[in-house]
């Protein structure tokens, strides 16, 4: 959870989007804009969540995979690759918020952001920017589905924790949106990013070495 | 002096003061000086790329308001 609380692709273009929004619109329609964007956020995380579970579901039932060391190695393997690739590579070396993304990509963003006018488009920019980070969030859902599917007393509990998973990306969203409300603008936000990078690398990278650790240690997910 | 791209440039800078809070009166005076300062100083050079342009319109904004020239100086490298 604290992984996808720290996407930085869909908080910098909520964001950009927020900016243009600001500077062109009202502000009530620049907030009603964001948070479209994060509904289409919390749409796709529901549509991730909601399909792997069920893949998983269906091909251990038909026992098309099986749960044994060599698949608890290979997932090890991915957070400690993920690990390192977001300590290294992902949050680039120069003094700005850039990201380890393709430049059409990321010019495609900017621009989709800027020129957002309607709720709708709103929505499918939150979808599109929260699809972008699907590399980083995808082993995640895997392992809580198949943890989640693992338990035998699927209770509130177990729904309560989904929810939580589910609306954990959400968070970083809204803190842009209150930053925006409390009187922040772009260049503060972009600057408090650049600040935090170093802190927020090291930390996603740890989070994933932690799972890769927790994975390979107790055998099991 | 290219009258369209400055009239771009001057869009999107009024874009930005306005999401920034800067007073749309005080905004235009000084995006206005800010641009035709910059084009000035480009004058000089035989080849002016985009990027020249947008470094000579972030220096002359510094002058007037640091947040607006910042944000126009990284709105490409936000994501």
């Amino acid at each position: 959870m604290l992984i996808l609380g720290f996407s930085q692709l869909s908080s910098g273009v909520l964001a950009l989007q927020t900016h243009y929004a600001l500077g062109k619109f009202s502000r009530s329609k620049a907030s009603s804009l964001a948070l479209f964007f994060i509904l289409g956020v919390v749409i796709l995380s529901i549509c991730f969540f909601v399909s792997i579970y069920f893949l998983i579901s269906i091909l251990s039932l038909s026992n098309q995979i099986v749960f044994n060391q060599i698949t608890i190695w290979i997932f090890g393997s991915i957070f400690i690759t993920l690990a390192l690739f977001c300590l290294l590579f992902y949050y680039r070396r120069d003094k700005n918020s850039q990201l380890f993304i393709p430049r059409s990509l990321a010019k495609a963003l900017g621009h989709d952001a800027a020129s957002i006018r309607t709720r709708p488009n709103a929505t499918r920019l939150g979808l599109f920017s929260y699809c972008c980070e699907f590399f980083l969030t995808l082993p995640l859902y895997i392992i809580v589905s198949i943890a989640l599917f693992k338990i035998e007393n699927f209770g509130l509990l177990s729904i309560f924790l989904a929810i939580l998973f589910i609306l954990a990306p959400t968070i970083p969203l809204f803190l842009i949106l209150l930053e925006y409300h409390s009187g922040f603008n772009l260049a503060d936000i972009l600057k408090n990013r650049i600040k935090n990078k170093p802190f927020i690398r090291i930390l996603l990278s740890f989070c994933f070495f932690i799972i890769a650790a927790l994975i390979i240690y107790s055998g099991t997910f | 002096m290219d009258n369209l791209n400055a009239d771009n440039y001057i869009k999107l800078l009024k874009i930005d003061a306005k999401a920034l809070g800067i007073p749309a009166g005080a905004a235009e005076i000084f995006i206005q000086k800010s641009i035709i300062a910059a084009f000035k100083t480009l004058q000089k050079k035989s080849i002016v790329t985009e990027l020249d342009v947008k470094k000579a319109i972030v220096k002359e904004l510094k002058k007037y308001h640091t947040d607006l020239a910042y944000v126009f100086e990284n709105r490409d490298k936000i994501v």
